[in-house]
């Protein structure tokens, strides 16, 4: 089978690098041109791409180059290409589209502007010493993802492997019922954003060891406990050669089927006690509290410090977006959110404050004692 | 006719004295002279003996400029050394002996010299027989100067070549008006020699008092001949028999019933004054060290090791050599102003490091426009900004050198082979003096800081501004002026003149008052000026750097990603060849090392673009601190503890997140150095706090600690423990020894109200050093 071809543009320095250690990874195939003006680039990428591609990696600042005739960013090419693919509804048009640049540039222009965020599938950072294999292999599962989409567009069933009527209903509302259109990538990048990489319906490997109340560095038995959970637990829908997640619902079902208990009611010590004692897999060992933490009735994980945590002694963490009613908050624990790493949601703010003053008297009890 | 016959007479008088077996010389002249005058085609000048005290008296205003004039004389006769004795001189009728080792005089040179009026030697002779000197003493001045000084006159001198001394005896008051001048005799005798050579002069009955402020003067005078530096010896070989030795004078008072006592000489009119005493050895066995003592700011005498390179390694060639600087900064904070200028004025002229082999100066080496050292060539280039031209210096160094095999000097006899001992004296010599002159900079913050006198620096004084003060004076002087005016219109009378004096005098006062301070106010601002001026230009170098390195690092990054995509290519390429896989995999360890040292600057370069002013929370910083650093802290084996911190929202007032990067930075490399320094297992912690009004981080290291005496000097500019580069160093190797950096920490402290300083070490540790800034108790969050 032939490889996954991207289109790369760019005329930084480092691009060549980029591509070739792309290309050496054998797992996709890169081309790398540079920019042209605007109008020419956006004629020129219609053939490009129904010819041969099946994806497009842009660097940021294409207008950089003072020697170019380009002087437009990656943001607007990407809106102008997400546009008429849109409005023409043309199939050929959809395709991912990556992102790449320094973490500089990132910083200065990219993070300062939230609506171009949407038109990108996946970004990168050419820095220092990209993780080719990484990029390449998530790269590839998203070019295979939109193709995937477009072949099976009225099966989402299908696209998500699972039977959208066990699911909440509220998830896919917006892409279901009479005249509703929209584009591959609106339902692509949903499923990666919402579905897949904020915790609710699917959680991550982290989050899963919590639930399971598991240490995962020191559980040399966590691969062998994990394939108790494979499919259907494990999500295989679009997406999923890139991005592990495991559906949270399917989880509790599998260890009541397990254990014949309910896991929500157990402490982590209990919930790995079960699982040696059920899958006879004897290396694994519970996960400990935090410091400032002393329960391990674990379900989600501490962002900063991403180990298990139980949310009732953490306080929710900041994000740009609200999660939606069926997806969870993402938190930090106690301790990091008193030591300032990682950002706090603003309905918090008074409860920690609560907890410093409470600590600091109890530190000057200490030194007056 | 009467004239004939008296014509006659007078010859019948002269024959019969000449006649005589012993005639009257006096006679015969008075004779001839007598005749002469009746002469009737030709008529002839004549002297009145009484020309003398008038020339005496006009030609030489003042008693000091005759006697630096008589002293000029002696140098004129290649003296290189005078002694002045003032005996009994405090009041009129003392005398004054004057001894020189000059060439001397025989009779013909001093019945054709000195007792000459207006003779031509000088116009004949410009230089000086022997060392070819120029002649320093005006024309035919010494006679008369000696008549100005005292009654009596008493010479006594010798040359080499004669086996008796002359002695002659002047007694001026002898030459009296309406006597004849040619008729006046003195008297003349041989005596056996008192010295080689040289010649007396022993002045008596002087006709005025001395004082010491007198005699002190009559040295300054003479400023032109002087050259504060070792006498060379005198060369056997006649060839070289001309290289001037130098020259020296000390002047002594020596009352009766008492041992005679020097008043001034080189020690005290130069040295003295100098504002530090930079010496330095190097052993037989190559080992150097200079060392510093500076009276002035109290410093003690204190050794320091030098040698070849950063890492002052034992010379190689260079053995068995000393030298010794007087340091002299001329800022009238330092000298006053009158000998401040005496000594400016002659280190112009004579100001440098000398050279003296075996006890034999060695030309060119301290003269006029050389520059040996690179002195004023390093000053030109204003790398270090501490005083240290040529003219800042009076020294000597002294080789010993017997066989000839370090140093030899050229055939030409032009200066010493230049040749590897020759290259490490001078650096040597030219770091020890650079680097001493870099300490006495930092010394001189301290005494701003301490001194009971002159300008107070130190924060803890109230400031009394100079400024006011005038402001004030000038008030107060206009109010009694007013004051004074109103009395006189609405006067009561008589009283007036009496309290108008009262007035006048307080005038006076205040006047004087404004006058002082304003002096005051000048030397302060001069001296703030000039440590301000070297200090910015300190910094501008310094930020020229950050930006070129910032720069560089911006250049580099963008290789980083195709060395990575490269070896990771060569690494898969070479897979089946094992000693290729040793290589490659060699080469990526590198390539990683490399990106994280590149990484490590990339970071702290990036927390230095913040320039927003905004209340900091101490864990930002450190953490923040702790990211930037974490990869050099691999690299180089140090143990970052965990930080600690007491209490939550320790916020600090409004500041710049790149002045914590900066602060936090230069205690990381100084802690770094302690502990490269201490050979040991590199430990670095951190913990913050705060109490009422401050939030505080304390940064420990376990280095090599700081001596108790040096805890408070470590925050002054130019303090450093290492030794300065050479000049030719470049400018990073300056940079990292410029002791700027506890400076600028306590500069960003100091400007928000806080303050740094040495604390207890925290337990295990060496070092710690705090940080104080006053905490923003609002902010949260």
């Amino acid at each position: 089978m032939s490889l996954i071809n991207y289109l790369y543009i760019d005329d930084e320095k480092e691009a060549d690098a980029i591509r070739d250690g792309l290309n050496d990874t054998g797992i996709i195939k890169v081309d790398l041109i540079e920019p042209a003006s605007f109008e020419k680039q956006a004629a020129r990428l219609k053939d490009d791409m129904l010819i041969q591609y099946k994806g497009l990696i842009l660097d940021l600042r294409l207008d950089d180059n003072p020697k170019s005739q380009a002087k437009y960013t990656a943001p607007s090419l990407a809106q102008a290409l997400r546009f008429e693919a849109g409005i023409n509804s043309d199939l050929a048009m959809e395709f991912p589209i990556i992102l790449c640049s320094t973490d500089k540039k990132i910083q200065e222009s990219y993070a300062h502007e939230n609506t171009s965020h949407d038109l990108f599938d996946y970004i990168f950072k050419k820095d220092e010493a990209p993780d080719y294999k990484k990029i390449a292999a998530k790269l590839k599962s998203l070019a295979k993802g939109y193709s995937f989409i477009k072949q099976n567009l009225d099966e989402l069933d299908n696209i998500i492997k699972r039977k959208i009527g066990e699911l909440d209903n509220r998830i896919f509302s917006k892409f279901l019922g009479e005249n509703v259109t929209f584009s591959i990538h609106d339902l692509a990048s949903f499923i990666k954003k919402e579905l897949i990489e904020q915790p609710g319906p699917l959680i991550n490997e982290k989050i899963l060891a919590a639930r399971l109340g598991v240490d995962i560095e020191k559980s040399e038995g966590w691969t062998d406990l994990l394939g108790y959970f494979s499919t259907p637990i494990k999500y295989t829908g679009v997406f999923a050669e890139a991005w592990e997640r495991w559906w949270s619902d399917l989880l509790l079902n599998k260890f009541k089927e397990l254990t014949g208990q309910r896991l929500p009611a157990l402490t982590a010590v209990e919930r790995v006690q079960l699982l040696i004692e059920h899958t006879k897999i004897n290396k694994l060992v519970a996960a400990t509290p935090l410091p400032r933490a002393i329960s391990n009735n674990f379900w989600t994980i501490c962002e900063y410090y991403q180990v298990p945590l139980d949310p009732l002694e953490a306080v929710k963490e900041y994000t740009n977006k609200e999660p939606s009613p069926w997806q969870e908050y993402r938190y930090l624990s106690i301790d990091a959110a008193l030591e300032r790493k990682g950002k706090i949601h603003i309905s918090e703010k008074e409860r920690l404050e609560r907890i410093k003053e409470q600590l600091e008297s109890e530190e000057n009890d200490e030194h007056s004692a | 006719m009467e004239k004939t016959a008296k014509i006659l007479e007078l010859k019948k008088q002269l024959s019969e004295e000449l006649r005589k077996e012993a005639s009257d010389n006096n006679i015969v002249l008075a004779l001839s002279n007598e005749i002469a005058k009746l002469d009737d085609s030709l008529i002839r000048f004549s002297v009145d003996a009484g020309i003398i005290n008038r020339l005496g008296k006009e030609l030489v205003a003042r008693q000091e400029t005759a006697v630096s004039e008589l002293v000029k004389n002696a140098y004129d006769a290649d003296a290189d050394e005078v002694e002045l004795v003032f005996k009994d001189a405090w009041d009129e009728g003392g005398t004054l002996h004057i001894k020189d080792n000059g060439l001397g005089m025989n009779r013909e040179a001093l019945i054709n010299g000195f007792m000459r009026l207006s003779s031509a030697d000088k116009i004949h002779n410009p230089v000086s027989p022997r060392y070819k000197r120029m002649r320093a003493g005006k024309k035919g001045i010494g006679r008369f100067a000696t008549q100005r000084l005292g009654s009596r006159l008493t010479i006594i001198t010798q040359t080499l070549e004669m086996d008796t001394a002359i002695k002659v005896t002047i007694d001026w008051d002898t030459f009296e008006t309406d006597l004849d001048l040619s008729a006046v005799t003195s008297s003349i005798e041989s005596i056996p020699k008192i010295k080689e050579e040289g010649t007396d002069l022993i002045i008596e009955d002087l006709r005025e008092g001395w004082s010491d402020a007198m005699i002190r003067r009559v040295y300054r005078y003479t400023s032109d001949l002087l050259q504060p530096f070792p006498l060379s010896q005198k060369r056997k070989d006649e060839e070289d028999a001309k290289t001037d030795p130098g020259f020296k004078s000390s002047y002594y008072r020596h009352d009766e019933d008492d041992k005679p006592y020097l008043i001034i000489d080189e020690q005290n009119a130069f040295f003295g004054h100098a504002l530090a005493e930079i010496e330095g050895v190097v052993s037989e066995t190559g080992q150097a060290h200079w060392s510093l003592k500076s009276d002035k700011l109290n410093f003690p005498k204190d050794s320091f090791p030098i040698g070849k390179g950063k890492e002052n390694k034992n010379f190689e060639y260079l053995k068995d050599v000393y030298f010794k600087v007087y340091y002299f900064i001329f800022d009238t904070s330092l000298l006053s102003s009158h000998v401040g200028s005496f000594i400016r004025e002659v280190a112009n002229e004579k100001g440098g490091i000398r050279i003296y082999r075996n006890g034999f100066r060695v030309l060119p080496y301290g003269e006029k426009l050389n520059d040996w050292l690179g002195l004023d060539e390093s000053t030109a280039r204003r790398v270090f900004l501490t005083p240290h031209r040529n003219i800042n210096f009076f020294g000597f160094v002294e080789l010993i050198d017997e066989t000839g095999e370090l140093f030899d000097e050229t055939s030409s006899r032009e200066g010493l082979i230049d040749n590897e001992a020759f290259k490490e004296l001078i650096e040597f010599v030219q770091r020890s003096i650079i680097t001493a002159t870099i300490k006495v900079s930092e010394l001189r913050q301290r005494k701003g800081a301490t001194s009971q006198k002159g300008w107070k620096k130190d924060e803890d004084v109230i400031e009394e501004d100079p400024g006011a003060q005038v402001d004030e004076a000038i008030a107060d002087l206009k109010a009694i002026i007013n004051n004074t005016a109103e009395n006189k219109t609405n006067g009561t009378g008589q009283e007036q003149t009496g309290s108008n004096n009262a007035h006048t005098d307080r005038i006076r006062s205040v006047v004087e008052r404004i006058e002082e301070n304003r002096e005051k106010e000048k030397h302060e601002n001069k001296v703030k000026e000039t440590v301000l001026i070297e200090e910015i230009n300190m910094l501008r170098v310094l930020a020229g750097l950050g930006l070129v390195i910032g720069e560089f690092v911006h250049e580099v990054k963008r290789f980083l990603p195709a060395f990575h995509t490269d070896s990771l290519y060569l690494q898969d390429k070479v897979k089946t060849d094992p000693e290729a896989t040793a290589r490659a995999a060699r080469l990526d360890a590198n390539i990683k090392a490399f990106t994280a040292y590149t990484s490590y600057f990339d970071k702290t370069i990036a927390q230095n673009i913040s320039r927003e002013l905004e209340p900091l929370e101490l864990r930002d910083i450190v953490y923040a601190f702790e990211e930037v650093i974490k990869r050099d802290i691999e690299r180089t084996n140090l143990t970052f503890h965990k930080p600690h911190f007491s209490g939550f929202d320790l916020f600090t007032t409004p500041m710049h997140k790149s002045e914590w990067a900066s602060i936090l930075f230069n205690l990381y490399t100084n802690a770094k150095k302690a502990i490269k320094r201490a050979g040991a297992a590199g430990q670095i912690f951190i913990s913050c706090g705060k109490n009422e009004q401050h939030v505080f981080l304390d940064f420990s290291d376990n280095g090599d600690g700081i001596p108790k005496q040096n805890e408070h000097l470590i925050f002054n500019a130019f303090f450093t423990t290492a030794s300065a580069a050479g000049y030719t160093a470049t400018d990073t190797e300056v940079m990292t020894g410029t002791g700027l950096g506890l400076k600028i920490v306590r500069d960003i402290a100091e400007s928000y109200g806080g303050s740094v300083y040495v604390i207890q070490p925290a337990n295990g540790f060496n070092t710690t050093i705090r940080i104080e800034i006053p905490a923003n108790i609002k902010a949260k969050q």
